[in-house]
């Protein structure tokens, strides 16, 4: 039953209630709706036929624990059973996000590489807190993510579909997200979600689908029999090193063919490997988040500002001179501050990200006499020692030079990395 | 019973360069399933095999649409009403299930044709011909092409076309569209839009196809450039024209091909289908000659009952086409009179600006005659369909509009203009004098009043093909 | 039954613009030049148009200086096409010279429905800057699909010209061609009418480069033999300006 306009909705929580304001979209399961709580405007997911108890008991259970992280547009509240159905209330997604569909469709662009490397390492991070806190994501499609296009922020709905692992939400995701292992019919778990993670992470990076090349475009029509094969049975990535059928196509998946080669060798090298048969079949095997997150540090740290036209371009990092995909020009890319594993590469204009929040913590400067400067933008003073042993301190906006053998110590200046330590090479 | 035609035909301009034809038609009615595709190869030298690109493009598309219907079930397109869908980047709507159909379907169409065509260029090296006419740096890009792995490879531009295609079965109708070319459907009374029309434009235009630019299935975003519709059986239409961009541009404006395609529905009508595909074999080539000299195709597939029983309506949107025509050009008459009789007043007056005015005199005698001409000719036309209106159908026709009287006045000012002695020397003598425009120059034909204003021909002359303009061979004119 | 009805079939279009520059610097030779000039290449044009069996051209003119006014309400035939002397005096109002071509390249302007047209050949000459808003109406125009289509040819007259100007109506230096004295302003304005009314009124499928790239190479090829005459990107050719 729809809601009307005006409608008190009663929740669960201390006989509280909403009211309807006006409807907001429709989806295949459920309306959303625009309502007013306690004078805070909030949206209502009303479902068309009311899923069954177990998923009702469910829902309380995720409004009770809480959100996993501000990724997450969580459900706040549920509303009792009433006029036939029930719904949740959850925070109303703000304006600036498109859904993530939009953008495999060119219908909205990512505003910069660096916007598409913050929303990959945002989807980490969020699935690196949902399965903290023992759930799985069931309904993983191109509809449940939102993204901001100017830099890369996430919002993740339909958490409905969140349930606890091992447990069957009962509503079916869509196959071309789904583990082979669920499309043949398993239970999905953590395992599962990664390789989701993947799939989705191929997605944003590359635009199209990491199994869709010529052997699944080639079909005139999808039916449930070739969805099963080519998402389950028979799935085969694109860039598989042991077989090259299912290429893909020129004019078909355009953003891949173009991105692939333009893209960092390590993003390749890790797909090549997680998307592997070896991969597909062996759920257990898969990356955890935090490796991805790794990962996707490493790549950014060869993202840079090209000295020349100002652009984004990624460099070779195991290379000394690095060359702009957008205006050809070759620069130097031998100075780098090197944390552990991690060689950043240095030019004016590049923001250095130490931690995974997607704050920028450096940013490479130019001093008056030309010189390369790291500029602190963290949250308070690192200390730096020279080479001889002296220490200075660098106070939040100070810069320092960037000379070979200075040492700096971050302290508590960066949340997420505490004490961490780099040297500049 | 629904019924099918195609043909294509090689246009005037490819015969001097010794092209082949590079559109390609299908058509063919089996089992409740109709298809109609064009597609149509680009002209450019880049693209020095777009024939067979052509011709594979139809072959796939026929493939891909059978294996579509046969497993797409019934319900999808159950409750759908006409739907049309732009090119993919023009809106921000969700796609519906269908809509994500129709993309498999269109992804597959681009694949197959990729691999069909990849291999074509392996299995066939460059001929003679090729050798021989294509610049150097196009047989270079082909011979590089077969080195490299089919995604790095711009084999596909060789071969590039653009595509089109209506399909419809007992339960309901699809059509979809990549590039240039025109899609017409007619209805009964009221068309797509709810407009009380009998033809309609179902296919949402792609503003990237303007002169001669057009996308194609060798564009590297091909997927995100089709647009389509569909609809379910009420909104089944009783005709769908499928022409190339050489009927486009041989009659201009919507309304004008709008108004062949309803020639070609009268000769259905009248006798049957076989009798309209041979009318096409023998006049596409001369119309191609006389109009765009681009290669022609046409495919319509129709239902043949609705054709004869609304044949009366289709009639009736020509006549009313002529009659907007006639309007604008009484409308012409009235002005260029007026305007004639006022600079004819000031004329007399000798000052700086009579030689402004004795030109722009000159101008509005000329106007005036054409229009007249012209009005003549479509109030011809007018009573002569009138004719055909009544001998092919029931239907009460209004009282039709009388011109005579405008045709008339134009004469009589005419008249006037001529007992004018105004010396002509004193004008800028005219660049060219009329004797020198060739015929193709002078579009109207000279105004003799008893000229039978028609369908027919205007003189033997600017029809009878010539020797090297014959039709083409019937292996040039493919037929189902 | 027939399905030939010539009557429906109409002829194809190309419509050839000149917007010439009849402001205040224009006087003495050089408009006389300009109208001596489009006078002795109308027959040209008339002749191309005539037994080009692909499309008849049709010529408009729109003549700018303190404001602007098209030379007839319409396109006229390239055969019976009369070119009125013009007499300079004035500004030069190039900024709104665009916003007028702008307004008439249009379906229900000066063009008919693209299906059955040639992209329009557009040759604009002047002598001088623009003393009005020109990046206004050249920004407007740019946005137009004709205007992009069309072969745009630009006669830069004498030395005063902006020649950056010109190149944002033409899109490159190469179409933009100077002058230096009378002889050379009466054969380029021939050169570059003939030239881009050939190209521009046939059918395109013969060759891959654009018509404008086709009419810039051939007038660079015929350039050599005019003395005073160079295109802007190669002003080594330029010499000195002489128009008495």
């Amino acid at each position: 039953m729809d809601l009307k306009k005006g409608q008190t909705v009663h929740l669960t929580t201390g006989g509280m209630t909403c009211t309807v304001i006006e409807e907001l979209g429709r989806g295949g399961q459920g309306t959303v709706y625009k309502v007013d709580l306690g004078g805070k405007k909030m949206a209502l997911k009303w479902y068309h036929i009311p899923p069954d108890e177990k998923f009702y008991k469910n829902l309380q259970k995720n409004v009770d624990a809480g959100a996993p992280s501000d990724a997450f547009i969580w459900p706040e509240f549920l509303t009792v059973r009433e006029n036939g159905s029930y719904g949740y209330v959850m925070k109303l997604r703000p304006s600036g996000y498109y859904e993530f569909g939009q953008y495999l469709l060119a219908r909205h662009q990512m505003k910069s590489l660096s916007a598409i490397f913050a929303a990959a390492m945002k989807i980490c991070n969020g699935f690196k807190l949902l399965h903290r806190y023992g759930y799985s994501y069931q309904d993983l499609n191109d509809g449940n993510f939102f993204i901001r296009p100017d830099d890369g922020d996430v919002l993740i709905c339909d958490n409905d579909n969140v349930y606890p692992q091992g447990e069957k939400s009962g509503i079916m995701g869509k196959a071309r997200y789904m583990a082979p292992e669920i499309v043949a019919g398993g239970i999905p778990d953590k395992y599962s979600d990664r390789y989701s993670l993947s799939i989705l992470l191929f997605m944003l990076i590359y635009l199209n689908h990491p199994l869709e090349g010529a052997r699944v475009a080639a079909c005139p029509c999808m039916t449930e029999g070739n969805e099963k094969k080519f998402y389950g049975s028979e799935a085969l990535f694109i860039y598989d090193s042991q077989n090259n059928t299912n290429l893909p196509v020129r004019g078909v998946h355009t953003n891949v063919i173009r991105r692939w080669p333009a893209f960092p060798k390590l993003l390749r090298d890790t797909f090549i490997d997680q998307l592997s048969q070896e991969k597909l079949k062996n759920p257990t095997t898969r990356m955890v988040e935090q490796e991805w997150e790794k990962v996707i540090a490493k790549v950014r740290d060869t993202l840079v500002i090209c000295p020349k036209c100002r652009q984004e371009t990624f460099v070779d990092g195991s290379q000394t001179t690095g060359k702009c995909v957008e205006c050809g020009a070759q620069f130097d890319i031998t100075r780098r501050l090197v944390m552990g594993d991690r060689s950043m590469v240095l030019t004016p204009g590049t923001c250095l990200f130490i931690d995974m929040d997607n704050k920028p913590d450096i940013k490479v400067q130019t001093s008056s006499t030309g010189e390369m400067m790291l500029q602190n933008v963290s949250t308070s003073s690192w200390n730096v020692e020279t080479p001889s042993g002296k220490i200075r301190q660098v106070n939040v906006n100070d810069c320092l030079p960037t000379r070979p053998g200075l040492k700096i110590s971050f302290g508590t200046s960066i949340e997420g990395a505490p004490n961490a330590k780099a040297e500049v090479k | 019973m629904i019924e099918s035609i195609n043909i294509h035909c090689l246009g005037e301009s490819h015969k001097d360069s010794g092209k082949p034809c590079q559109d390609y038609s299908f058509s063919s009615v089996e089992d409740g399933l109709a298809i109609a595709v064009v597609c149509d190869g680009h002209g450019g030298e880049r693209y020095f095999r777009s024939d067979v690109g052509s011709k594979t493009a139809t072959e796939v598309i026929v493939e891909v649409v059978k294996d579509f219907v046969e497993h797409t079930e019934l319900k999808y397109f159950k409750d759908s009403a006409y739907t049309s869908e732009g090119v993919v980047t023009g809106n921000d709507k969700k796609l519906t299930a269908l809509d994500v159909k129709f993309r498999q379907m269109f992804s597959s169409i681009i694949t197959l044709w990729n691999e069909r065509i990849d291999k074509h260029a392996h299995e066939f090296p460059l001929t003679e011909w090729e050798e021989e006419h294509v610049p150097q740096k196009y047989l270079e890009e082909f011979h590089k092409n077969l080195s490299l792995p089919p995604a790095e490879s711009t084999l596909n531009k060789q071969y590039g076309c653009t595509l089109m295609a209506y399909v419809q079965t007992y339960d309901y109708w699809f059509a979809f569209h990549l590039g240039d070319g025109k899609c017409i459907s007619f209805h009964k009374e009221v068309n797509f839009h709810g407009e009380h029309k009998v033809w309609d434009e179902p296919i949402p235009w792609d503003d990237r196809c303007f002169l001669n630019k057009t996308t194609s299935i060798c564009d590297s975003d091909a997927i995100n450039e089709f647009r389509y519709c569909y609809g379910n059986q009420t909104s089944m239409p009783v005709a769908v024209f499928l022409g190339s961009d050489g009927i486009d541009d041989t009659y201009g404006e919507m309304e004008n091909i709008a108004n062949f395609y309803v020639e070609i529905l009268k000769i259905i009508a009248k006798d049957g289908r076989n009798a309209a595909l041979q009318q096409l074999r023998d006049d596409l080539p001369i119309i191609s000659r006389i109009g765009s000299q681009d290669d022609c195709s046409v495919a319509v597939v129709y239902n043949n009952v609705d054709v004869q029983t609304n044949i009366g309506p289709f009639i009736k949107f020509q006549m009313d086409y002529m009659d907007v025509q006639a309007e604008e050009q009484a409308e012409r008459i009235k002005k260029l009179t007026e305007k004639k009789q006022s600079l004819e007043k000031s004329i007399h007056r000798w000052d700086a600006d009579r030689k402004k005015a004795s030109i722009e005199l000159d101008y509005a005698c000329k106007d005036l005659v054409k229009a007249s001409d012209r009005l003549e000719i479509l109030s011809g036309k007018i009573a002569f369909l009138a004719k055909e209106h009544q001998s092919m159908s029931h239907d009460e026709l209004p009282p039709l509009p009388d011109y005579s009287e405008i045709i008339e006045q134009a004469k009589e000012e005419m008249a006037t203009e001529e007992k004018d002695d105004k010396p002509k020397d004193e004008l800028n003598p005219p660049p060219a004098s009329e004797g020198e425009s060739t015929p193709e120059a002078e579009q109207m034909p000279s105004s003799e009043p008893e000229e039978m204003p028609t369908l027919v021909p205007a003189s033997e002359s600017e029809v009878e093909p010539t020797p090297e303009s014959e039709p083409a061979p019937a292996s040039d004119s493919e037929v189902s | 039954m027939s399905l030939i009805d010539v009557e429906s079939v109409p002829r194809r279009t190309m419509t050839l613009f000149f917007l010439a520059d009849t402001s205040g610097s224009m006087s003495g030779n050089k408009i006389g030049a300009l109208n001596d000039a489009i006078t002795n290449i109308m027959p040209m044009i008339s002749e191309i148009s005539n037994t080009n069996p692909d499309a008849e051209i049709k010529v408009a003119a729109l003549q700018f200086s303190s404001g602007t006014s098209w030379l007839y309400d319409e396109p006229k035939s390239a055969s019976d096409f009369i070119w009125q002397d013009q007499s300079a005096g004035g500004l030069t109002s190039l900024g709104e010279a665009c916003i007028q071509l702008e307004k008439v390249l249009h379906r229900d302007g000066f063009m008919k429905s693209a299906s059955g047209s040639y992209a329009p050949v557009v040759i604009l000459l002047s002598d001088g800057g623009a003393t009005d808003d020109y990046d206004k109406g050249i920004e407007k125009l740019k946005l137009n699909n004709w205007f992009k289509a069309a072969i745009k040819i630009a006669i830069a007259i004498g030395d005063d010209c902006d020649k950056d100007e010109l190149k944002k109506f033409t899109g490159n230096l190469e179409a933009v061609i100077e002058v230096h004295n009378i002889e050379a302003l009466k054969q380029i304005i021939r050169i570059v009418a003939v030239t881009s009314s050939q190209i521009g009124s046939k059918s395109t499928s013969a060759t891959d480069a654009t018509k404008q790239d086709q009419v810039v190479e051939e007038i660079k090829n015929q350039i050599d033999n005019v003395d005073g005459a160079n295109t802007a990107a190669d002003p080594s050719q330029a010499t000195d300006d002489y128009w008495d």
